[in-house]
């Protein structure tokens, strides 16, 4: 018998909609989140975890396709297989001349990494996919370990809701002109590695210790940790430019403002800046300066202006009609213009939680993304706060500052690394 | 773990030098790297093609040099380079495509139409192009699409939109004939009544998948 149903597919959401049309070889909007066990990964019970896993997100069986307006997400009948890790960090997943899967997951010795298209998801998002995903794993492979308990996942959003677009339930349909000059941000600039490579530099942090240096400032960790990455770029900035301010963006995750159990993109952005060649340029004035601007971009207006920014890209009715060559050209060229006005992003996921059960099978969980500049991405786990930097430049002044900095302070840092320089390797 | 003094951190891995100030680390215990080792690929096959490159430059420049010398027998020069760059959009969009054959298809059969019109304009006028050509290549695609696409297994939806506008681009020489372009007819009815049965077959048999085809490609 021919299977005569019809293909399932979904819109992107609104976030969504602006990532098709500008990825790249140098900026793959990709990123990975990863988990180091304590053993070796069994491919077998990876693959089975996999996919027991992808039944409960039926989203991330898809595809993306182009219409003639708008580019869509369509159900593929590929199948996801979990692969040892061959291919350089967030490389590639979304290329219009070749469709794959819109995630791949990988393992390499006691490490489960699992890379997803940022169309697909938000950090928050896909965490909901991963931790699922490590959950079945360990469930499976510790069956015997685990025999008198029955660990429970705190996830219970069904299928609906996680494929909810919470930008469209939350979206007023309040005017969003806000006539903000915009400002050309400090770009940071070197030569870059070849093959659109990055390289990734992560710190390993306790975080009680952390914590504890951040409440002497009277500070949060993502404005503290804001403050350190912005002095140590204006470091680097050379004596001429000092007059552009270094800007830092922030993405905010609108789940917690707004009650959504979405898998998809549920994001803002705000961009906080501090301009070196006015103020001290000390950390506690740094530091003092972000609070005042952080505090100023969460009020619930400036929230409601986030969402309805990404919104209005489908509500206005002349867009939507303009087809999607032009509309990539027109997307390109805003994107080229935002891009111009941040020095570098920090992205703080948080807290990554898992069934009391399941952690002792558990090291670390770490979190990193593609960047054609320089990223930086925070999560914890238990007392083990990872701060990830993802370069395209081949200088690691930056992070070296950024890590001095934290150890000069009394702070202990581990850092591991991948190999983008062949002379770092041992004999 | 390795330790380096300047940085104060330790490192993780096999390393010599610190990631941070690469300078030497000490300490000698190692540890299994976080990341695979990959190395750079030096691509082989772009090589290749820049070599095409560079040799299809260095053909088209002699080639205008010796005309500019030798001008009796007008600009020849141009068919050469016409015929190179025709070549050349053609090898692009098949390279760009090759992942999707119906898809390459299609685009080849514009391609080649575009071309070969554009051919005949420049070549002046004798109709060959909408004669045979175009109506022909139609006809190939279309059988060539219904072959592979059983040879290979596809899934109908990943090519349905395809034969769809093969076959409505096979259904242009209708207003050829109708305008009295054409000199010789049969290639052209030929086209047309292909087009017509495999639009009505995919139009009968698939109507749902088509509409939610449509539903899909089309939604504002």
């Amino acid at each position: 018998m021919k299977n005569k149903k019809v293909s399932e597919w979904s819109k992107l959401d609104n976030a969504a909609k602006i990532f098709p049309a500008n990825s790249k070889k140098s900026d793959t909007k990709v990123f990975r989140f990863a988990c180091e066990l304590f053993d070796t990964v069994d491919r077998q019970v990876l693959q089975q975890a996999l996919n027991i896993t992808l039944e409960a997100f039926p989203l991330y069986k898809s595809i993306i396709k182009s219409g003639l307006f708008w580019y869509y997400f369509e159900k593929s009948r590929f199948d996801a297989i979990a692969t040892e890790e061959n291919l350089p960090p967030c490389s590639t997943l979304y290329d219009k001349n070749n469709k794959t899967l819109l995630f791949r997951v990988m393992y390499y010795k006691k490490r489960i990494s699992f890379e997803v298209y940022h169309a697909l998801a938000d950090g928050a998002g896909a965490l909901q996919f991963f931790k699922t995903l490590i959950f079945h794993y360990i469930t499976i492979k510790y069956k015997y370990a685990l025999r008198d308990k029955s660990p429970v996942l705190d996830i219970e959003a069904s299928k609906t809701q996680k494929m909810d677009d919470s930008f469209q339930k939350y979206y007023t349909d309040a005017k969003v002109f806000n006539k903000k000059k915009n400002i050309k941000a400090f770009k940071i600039r070197g030569m870059k590695i070849p093959e659109y490579r990055i390289s990734v530099i992560e710190g390993i942090i306790p975080a009680d210790k952390m914590l504890s240096k951040v409440k002497e400032y009277k500070s949060s960790l993502t404005i503290f940790l804001a403050a350190v990455l912005m002095c140590s770029i204006n470091e680097e900035i050379p004596l001429r430019l000092k007059k552009k301010p270094v800007v830092l963006s922030i993405p905010v995750n609108l789940r917690n403002y707004y009650y959504s159990q979405t898998a998809r993109n549920f994001f803002g952005v705000m961009n906080v800046d501090y301009n070196f060649s006015k103020g001290s340029g000390e950390l506690t004035e740094v530091i003092e300066a972000l609070k005042q601007k952080f505090k100023e971009n969460l009020t619930p207006e400036r929230m409601e202006k986030r969402i309805n920014k990404f919104a209005s890209l489908e509500h206005n009715f002349i867009l939507r009609i303009i087809p999607l060559a032009i509309k990539d050209i027109i997307l390109k060229i805003a994107n080229s213009i935002v891009d111009r006005s941040y020095t570098s992003t920090l992205s703080n996921v948080g807290v990554i939680n898992m069934p009391a059960d399941i952690k002792p099978f558990i090291y670390s969980f770490d979190i990193f993304v593609s960047t054609n500049k320089l990223q930086v991405c925070v999560c914890s786990f238990e007392n083990q706060l990872r701060i990830s930097f993802t370069s395209a430049f081949i200088s690691t002044e930056i992070q070296r500052r950024f890590f001095r900095t934290l150890t000069d302070i009394g702070i202990p840092v581990i850092i591991e690394s991948n190999i983008v320089d062949e002379e770092q390797e041992a004999m | 773990m390795k330790y380096c003094n300047n940085c104060n951190v330790e490192v993780a891995g096999k390393r010599k030098v610190c990631p941070l100030c690469q300078g030497r680390l000490t300490g000698d215990k190692y540890q299994d790297e976080v990341f695979p080792r990959i190395s750079f690929i030096y691509k082989e096959h772009s090589k290749f093609f820049k070599m095409m490159l560079l040799i299809s430059i260095i053909a088209a420049a002699v080639t205008v040099a010796v005309n500019i010398l030798l001008p009796q027998r007008g600009a020849w020069s141009l068919f050469v380079l016409g015929g190179l760059g025709s070549v050349w959009a053609s090898i692009v969009t098949s390279i760009n495509k090759r992942k999707n054959i119906p898809k390459n298809i299609v685009y080849q059969v514009i391609t080649i139409s575009v071309i070969v019109f554009i051919w005949d304009i420049l070549t002046g006028w004798r109709g060959w192009s909408i004669n045979y050509v175009i109506p022909f290549v139609c006809v190939f695609a279309m059988i060539s699409m219904a072959t592979i696409t059983k040879v290979r297994k596809l899934h109908i939806e990943d090519y349905i939109l395809y034969i769809i506008i093969d076959g409505l681009f096979g259904i242009i020489p209708v207003i050829f004939i109708i305008f009295g372009f054409l000199d010789v007819l049969y290639p052209s009815l030929i086209c047309i009544v292909t087009s017509v049965i495999s639009l009505s077959a995919i139009i009968i048999f698939e109507d749902k998948r088509l509409m939610a085809e449509i539903r899909r490609r089309m939604h504002v």
